[in-house]
């Protein structure tokens, strides 16, 4: 693990950061920020990422960028195509990422179920070391009544959960969990995990927010801020330079066009 | 007629499947748990009674790594009245598994195993997650077969008995008109049923093949409203009929489903022509060509979807290596790299079609590509991505290893494959001889077509979610095998001089390239190709000119669309286009046909929009008889569930005003008469005889089947009206 690193990160997070003096900065910057507030670290135990629609794109973020700060290798319990890698390839900037993450996915509870339990196996079986468990959508199977009774689906959910916070605590590494909506049926995700972030859509583009950190949002000139997903590839790629990945000569470089005027602000924040 | 043996009670169990099976081939199970075996006689059917038959499914764990304390169940199902029996046994839970030990459960009858089995789940000290029911979910005379050793093959082809009504008689609660074999009666019930009745006596057919099997309660009911006790359908002297299953729906690959309800008859087989699969794309031999295969009996391969077929041969290859079967498939992928997870998310082959008109073409198709490289690269769930060979590559891009044992689904597809290229062999054989036999060669191809839907889907079904058998690794693999081998072909025909216009999935079309000075003979090098890849490359046959057609809305190809004049032989090849979907109307049918004819003929679009001009103004002079306008739709969801009111909707609505039920899955026939109107007048049922029409909706569909067979030449529908509406001012100015 690359120490130096990890702790920029945090010192990162823990400066709430919506101050114009970043947006400066920033502007200075025509290479993009490292260290900048856009992606939450992800602390050992289990996080929580909520967002007003299907967090593709949020969950995929975090996984690569989680990858480009830490050793080891994610693994992904997947449903509903979450591990799209049309997607991945889009925002990772080096295809080498693909293969730090393994993935096997459960297109019923049952086998959803099953994949939970083998983790172990795989992880155990696997070269490197962990860095991230992955389990997007957790909810997803266990509310089909066709398949399975409610109880059922509960008993199930409930052992899935306690098999993700056992696996957190004795690999010590980040479980990072989603649900597709949440309701009753879905409260043990959030009662399980240790902490919640939030991804919003705003009409700047995507957002993270969390009890203890908010993605600041930069500028794209002509006074207008964004944080879209092709603005999240750029700065992942600025990332990956920093830490010395190689960058794939396909993925931009440079920060890319911006989008149409969304908003116009008059000063950084929301 | 029929003769009673009443036998012992007596138990029969083995894990192999026995060299002499006993046989019957219909099934019915009484509520007292007496089951009726009936054999075909020389002159009808024999009954033997057994009176022992307890049906067994297991429990075991779900994984081997899962320690089970089945003790607690043990208990749980010995005190339970459904519950005959309870034992210990070894079994493999799964292909990959070795022997566990496993509960072994004997249910009293039946009908109570589903319910039996869900109560594994239910007990606090064996949660959800632990345990594995088996063999639960097998529809119940394929479950006798398997249990009891039975072949429910008949032994000599089985007579029939058509039993049919139209549309318009299943709105009442009693029918006016029946047709009975060859004959239509008409009249009160008493006659209606007589005519049943006669039939019934003189034939004593083996199976009755319904239009709806509706019919059966329906015949009941009227004789139960009429006081008539003299009629029977049955050879069972103390049961007339039992319905099976209710009318239901289900969910399905994300769509809702419907089913018709299901009766039985003892002694005789029902077919309902509305409910089944097999009866429409096959014919009764291929079925039967089925029952054989799946030891599914008769009626119950009748009603299966090519996927329960698929599934109980597998079962029965299960059963013969002491496999158990899960209800639910627990056993999920491997992991794998999210780079080989891209590679294999890539799909099948296609070739970018070459949008237009090409002359010279060359179709060239693998045999049977997907089963063929099941078979010839061992690509079955049991050995894929084995562990005792993990670090070898087999897979090409994505690296899985495949074990050197032979995998069962080579095992089960083989044969099919084989005996599927027979058939095919007898049926050149038959058509090219001097004297065909008509009956013969009906017979050969619905056995040929029903072998073909379950090769067609032996692919797919190992990437079905809720497939028992199927494994997505199989999937990914016979997909990046598929490619490898189009690529290889590709290499070999562009190294002989020709150029790939197309290719999909398993077919490829080829044309002289230009470049080259000149061509290796085709036929040579599908002899290559088959060397180098094991799968039989075949010549299908040249083609005088091939258009491939556009998408409608981009100039892609559509790569399912194509026309092509055979050559050397007054043969169209059609695919995807208007002339080919069954909705069609007669008329727009026929004169895209034409179209293609005038095609062929001048090559001119302005010919082929000279009978468009001409078929318009048919249709607007009124001059096109209705009936050939009938649009035939299949019904895909009930009335409420369209969001748009459709053609469709206009017309089960019209239906249902005249108190007729058109289920999904059933035809709705009608004449469009005002696409203006919101409302069931906007159609006219087919049986309505109706006399008039919209002539501008069969314009508009004119147009579109013009645009078909135009566009790969670049004429666009807006095209297609600019040049009409130039012509009609034409039209105008000579008046």
């Amino acid at each position: 693990m690359n120490d130096t690193n990890v702790s920029d990160r945090r010192l990162a997070v823990s400066q709430p950061a919506s101050g114009a003096k970043r947006n400066r900065d920033l502007r200075r910057d025509a290479s993009l920020p490292d260290g900048a507030t856009v992606f939450p670290t992800l602390d050992a135990g289990v996080t929580l990422l909520d967002g007003d629609n299907r967090v593709v794109a949020p969950i995929q973020s975090l996984v690569i960028d989680h990858l480009l700060m830490n050793d080891g290798t994610a693994f992904w319990i997947d449903v509903h195509g979450y591990a799209t890698t049309t997607q991945f390839t889009r925002i990772a900037p080096s295809q080498q990422l693909l293969d730090r993450v393994k993935v096997a996915r459960g297109f019923t509870p049952f086998q959803h179920y099953s994949v939970v339990c083998d983790l172990p196996v795989a992880i155990d079986s696997h070269p490197d070391d962990p860095a991230l468990i992955v389990a997007p959508a957790l909810d997803a199977h266990y509310r089909n009544e066709d398949t399975l009774a409610t109880e059922q689906a509960e008993t199930l959910l409930g052992r899935v959960l306690a098999r993700l916070r056992r696996y957190a605590r004795a690999y010590d590494v980040p479980v990072l969990v989603g649900r597709t909506t949440s309701n009753l049926a879905t409260e043990p995700i959030a009662t399980m995990a240790d902490r919640q972030i939030h991804c919003e859509q705003t009409s700047m583009g995507p957002q993270f927010v969390g009890d203890e950190f908010e993605t600041t949002l930069y500028p794209v000139g002509d006074g207008l801020y964004q944080t879209t997903f092709a603005y999240w590839r750029a700065l992942l790629a600025a990332r990956a330079r920093r830490v010395g990945t190689p960058i794939d000569d396909s993925q931009p470089t440079v920060r890319p066009k911006a989008p149409k005027p969304l908003a116009t602000l008059q000063h950084g924040g929301r | 007629m029929s003769t009673n043996k009443e036998s012992k009670p007596w138990k029969l169990r083995s894990g192999k499947i026995w060299r002499h099976l006993i046989v019957a081939y219909k099934f019915d199970f009484l509520d007292d748990g007496r089951v009726l075996e009936w054999e075909l006689t020389a002159d009808g059917a024999d009954y033997t009674v057994q009176t022992g038959y307890t049906p067994r499914f297991f429990v075991g764990a779900r994984s081997s790594s899962v320690d089970v304390a089945l003790e607690a169940l043990v208990e749980l199902y010995e005190n339970h009245p459904d519950v005959a029996a309870v034992e210990r046994l070894e079994r493999r839970p799964g292909f990959r598994r070795q022997h566990e030990s496993v509960l072994a459960i004997d249910a009293t009858h039946v009908g109570a195993v589903p319910t039996l089995a869900e109560q594994a789940r239910q007990l606090p000290a064996i949660p959800i997650g632990d345990v594995t029911t088996f063999n639960v979910d097998y529809s119940r005379e394929f479950r006798y077969c398997l249990e009891t050793d039975h072949d429910p093959t008949p032994t000599r082809s089985p007579t029939t008995l058509t039993l049919s009504v139209s549309l318009p008689e299943t709105a009442g609660e009693k029918y006016g008109e029946l047709t009975v074999g060859e004959k239509t009666v008409s009249g009160d019930p008493a006659t209606i049923l007589a005519a049943v009745q006669t039939a019934i006596d003189d034939r004593d057919p083996d199976v009755l093949i319904c239009s709806s099997a509706n019919i059966i309660p329906t015949l009941y009911s009227m004789a139960d409203d009429d006081a008539i006790d003299w009629f029977s359908l049955s050879r069972w002297p103390d049961v007339e009929y039992q319905q099976l299953a209710t009318r239901s729906s289900y969910a399905s690959y994300g769509q809702i489903g419907h089913s018709p309800a299901r009766y039985n008859v003892p002694g005789r087989v029902i077919v309902d022509c509305s409910n089944s699969f097999f009866l429409g794309q096959a014919n009764l031999d291929g079925i039967l060509d089925l029952v054989s295969r799946s030891r599914k009996p008769l009626q119950e391969a009748a009603w299966a979807s090519i996927g329960n077929i698929l599934t109980a041969i597998q079962i029965c290859e299960a059963h013969s290596r002491d496999v158990l079967v899960p209800n639910h498939s627990w056993r999920h992928e491997q992991f794998k790299s999210m780079g080989t997870l891209h590679n294999a998310d890539r799909g099948g082959f296609t070739f970018a079609s070459e949008v237009g008109l090409h002359e010279n073409v060359h179709e060239l198709d693998f045999a049977s590509l997907y089963p063929n490289i099941i078979c010839t690269r061992n690509v079955s769930p049991d050995v894929i991505r084995c562990d005792c060979h993990a670090d070898r590559s087999d897979v090409p891009e994505l690296g899985y290893s495949i074990c050197e044992e032979e995998g069962y689904l080579v095992d089960v597809l083989q044969p099919l494959i084989d005996d599927r290229q027979a058939i095919k062999a007898e049926l050149r054989r038959e058509r090219a001889s001097d004297h065909p036999d008509a009956d013969r060669i009906e017979s050969l191809s619905g056995r040929s077509d029903a072998l073909k839907w379950i090769l067609v889907a032996c692919f797919g079904y190992q990437g079905f979610n809720n497939a028992k058998f199927g494994r997505i690794e199989c999937h990914e693999a016979i997909n990046a095998f598929a490619r490898e081998i189009l690529l290889t072909a590709k290499d070999h025909l562009e190294a002989g001089g020709w150029r790939v216009a197309h290719g999909i999935v398993d077919s490829i079309w080829v044309k002289p390239e230009p470049e080259a000075a000149d061509q290796q003979p085709l036929e040579e090098i599908a002899a290559t190709i088959t060397d180098d890849v094991g799968i039989e490359l075949e010549y299908e046959g040249e083609f005088d000119w091939v258009a491939f057609v556009p998408q409608r809305n981009s100039d892609g190809g559509a790569l399912t669309k194509y026309f092509g004049k055979h050559a050397n032989r007054d043969e169209f090849k059609i695919r995807g286009i208007e002339a080919r979907q069954r909705s069609t109307p007669p008329f727009i049918e026929a004169f895209q046909t034409e179209c293609l004819d005038c095609l062929d003929r001048t090559r001119s679009p302005q010919a082929v929009l000279g009978l468009l001009e001409r078929a318009i103004a048919r249709l607007r002079r009124g001059d096109v008889d209705p009936a050939e306008l009938v649009v035939r739709n299949r019904v895909s969801k009930p009335v409420n569930a369209y969001s748009q009111y459709t053609t469709n909707v206009a017309a089960l609505e019209r239906a249902r005003d005249q108190g007729l039920t058109i289920h999904p899955g059933q035809d709705v026939r009608y004449v469009v008469v005002d696409d203006e109107k919101r409302s069931r007048d906007r159609v006219a049922l087919a049986h309505e005889s109706p006399e008039r029409y919209d002539a501008s909706y069969y314009v508009t569909e004119l147009v579109r089947a013009t645009e078909s067979i135009l566009s790969p030449v670049g004429w666009k529908r807006e095209q297609i009206h600019e040049e009409l509406e130039e012509s009609e001012e034409v039209d105008l100015r000579s008046f």
